[in-house]
């Protein structure tokens, strides 16, 4: 599998909540943050995480998750862009 | 104009500066719903003046969602509330099947409106009222339509006893005899408030904007739930009642332990939907002081049941005894009334009965028997009357009090060429009651669950997409050579790592 540059991550991340957001015109970058700003409802916050897993080979931790950092889209990236380069 | 419309108009102009919605941004009062339900009914008469306006309305705002329904309803028009995450290919199945010829969308929704290019249907964004109405006067509707007798006011898509969605047809009647049903079953009165944080395309959340407003209620509508804003609304605005799905009581369940000092106003919770587990039922009645009932119902019968806290105390794994008026009876495979305590189908005979599945002659036939509707789920009553709800009939999955269709999922993913044989089931879950799981046969035992997973995301709403992607050589079969969904139920239940535990933390730290 070739991995993924940080850039195509945080695209994919953000083509995902422009396809299942809210709508609206959201200016999204990598300070988004897409739970507190309800840009997505729960399924597919959820449905984000199980995906992104699936396609990076990846799994999260539980104190990642926690983290209210990771419900931004440039943490979120860098987290999974950490896991396949290291 | 029919029953609900009246009853609204009767209570609008009876009450006209009560306070009737309350959401994010504003507050409205009863006249000013009633006169923005009128231009509503003035636009949608003026695009259609000849044929009954079959309305779909793909809107998330409770003010455009709900004046336009009550104008629908003034015009004994059909209003046909759509889930805005459907894909383009299911809206329009959908409003072809509901011979759907308005679509009232907001401007959020554009791409999906362009998306789907019918040339028969009239696109209205919520924008066009304000402009058209402001250089258009109208003049006097009619208070009668060549189509008035046709009873088919509002349509929810609903799985009934088969399996398969079904356009379920309500009268207007039918709604306004069902919120009378609520008033009577919780003793509300027009002093209460009313929190709705369902969406007006389930059916769940058509009841909690019905109950209150033909009532002289407020209404309190939030379209986002999270236990902070739950809590926070119930708060500032004084909520009296709420009926909530499974998963809000799960999600709420600490925050209802912890803030007890902020819900002094409620005076009733209702759960709804799906049946929550009997020991967390439990722990809910001996820590909130307010009333608390459970239900059971289906769109196509109203509330069926109801368990007041005093009789939960007994009987609390049970979902209550019929309500006045309604028959509850249990069916066995013979299609015999089943003895007590036997398990068999639920079967109801109410007088909250909805009008039939739309141009469906033959599924609302084979819905009945003997003047009781089938429900598809199982269940058993017990010596002294109280129903306790078993396992749905067929295979529907219920995730977050929505109603998924493993078919549909299916289809989709079958569309990958390494797929031979797909089963979508559900999985019991804490928070949404059931999670998708897909469970597949590819060529070589291939894992392409990332494939799958993008597949769906291209194709699915997110609530219809599963979790995970479990592959095997072969799927189970029954005797009959059917796959066996109750053996993968039973298989991938024990296999169940909490899937949905990412979502409690990201969300609620849990």
């Amino acid at each position: 599998m070739t991995n993924h540059s940080l850039i195509e991550i945080e695209k994919d991340i953000t083509d995902y909540i422009k396809e299942h957001g809210t709508g609206g015109d959201y200016v999204l970058n990598g300070s988004t943050n897409f739970v507190e700003s309800r840009l997505l409802d729960s399924f597919s916050i959820l449905n984000l995480i199980m995906t992104l897993e699936s396609l990076h080979k990846v799994r999260f931790e539980a104190q990642e998750l926690a983290d209210p950092n990771m419900q931004t889209i440039g943490t979120l990236a860098r987290t999974i862009y950490k896991k396949i380069t290291t | 104009m029919g029953a609900l419309y009246n009853t609204f108009r009767d209570i609008a102009e009876a009450f006209p500066q009560k306070l009737a919605l309350i959401t994010q941004d504003e507050a409205h009062s009863y006249h000013s719903l009633l006169l923005r339900a009128n231009m509503w009914a003035d636009f949608l008469h003026a695009q259609l003046v000849d044929q009954q306006p079959r309305v779909s309305l793909l809107t998330e705002d409770p003010l455009n969602t709900i004046c336009a329904a009550f104008g629908i309803a003034r015009l004994d028009g059909g209003c046909i509330p759509l889930n805005p995450q459907l894909h383009p290919e299911q809206l329009i199945e959908s409003w072809q099947s509901t011979d759907v010829n308005i679509v009232i969308y907001e401007p959020s929704f554009d791409h999906k409106i362009k998306a789907c290019s019918l040339v028969n249907i009239i696109f209205i964004s919520t924008l066009d009222l304000v402009h058209d109405t402001e250089e258009t006067a109208t003049p006097e509707l009619p208070s009668h339509f060549p189509w008035s007798d046709q009873n088919n006011f509002l349509i929810a898509f609903s799985s009934g006893s088969t399996g398969t969605p079904k356009p379920t047809m309500l009268s207007q009647e039918n709604k306004v005899k069902r919120a009378r049903q609520s008033w009577g079953l919780y003793d509300l009165t027009p002093s209460d408030v009313v929190l709705c944080v369902s969406p007006f395309f389930h059916s769940l959340g058509q009841r909690l904007v019905y109950v209150p407003l033909l009532l002289g209620a407020t209404l309190v509508f939030s379209t986002k739930f999270t236990p902070q804003i739950w809590l926070a609304l119930v708060s500032e605005h004084h909520v009296s009642f709420v009926i909530s799905v499974s998963s809000h009581l799960y999600a709420l369940k600490n925050a209802l332990l912890e803030n007890a000092e902020q819900l002094q106003s409620l005076k009733t919770i209702v759960s709804s939907s799906a049946p929550i587990d009997t020991g967390f039922k439990k722990k809910i009645f001996e820590a909130i002081g307010c009333d608390f009932h459970e239900i059971y119902g289906a769109t196509e019968i109203a509330i069926a049941s109801n368990l007041t806290k005093e009789d939960a105390i007994e009987k609390y794994a049970s979902v209550g005894i019929a309500c006045d008026n309604v028959d509850v009876s249990i069916i066995d495979e013979a299609g015999q009334v089943a003895p007590a305590n036997a398990i068999g189908e639920i079967a109801v005979k109410s007088p909250l009965v909805f009008q039939g599945y739309y141009k469906r002659a033959d599924a609302t036939k084979a819905s009945f028997k003997d003047g009781y509707f089938l429900t598809g789920d199982l269940g058993t009553i017990d010596n002294d009357g109280f129903l306790y709800y078993v396992s749905r009939k067929k295979d529907v999955i219920i995730s977050g009090g929505i109603n998924i269709y493993p078919i549909t999922i299916e289809a989709i993913i079958a569309q990958n060429s390494a797929v031979r044989e797909v089963a979508v089931i559900g999985v019991n879950d804490k928070l949404f009651g059931e999670a998708v799981i897909a469970i597949c046969v590819t060529d070589d035992g291939k894992d392409n669950a990332a494939e799958l997973h993008k597949l769906a995301n291209e194709h699915l709403a997110p609530y219809q997409c599963p979790l995970k992607y479990f592959f095997r050589a072969k799927l189970p079969l029954t005797s009959t050579g059917k796959v066996s969904k109750l053996a993968l139920r039973e298989e991938y239940n024990a296999l169940n790592q909490d899937w949905t535990m990412p979502l409690r933390l990201m969300m609620y730290g849990e």
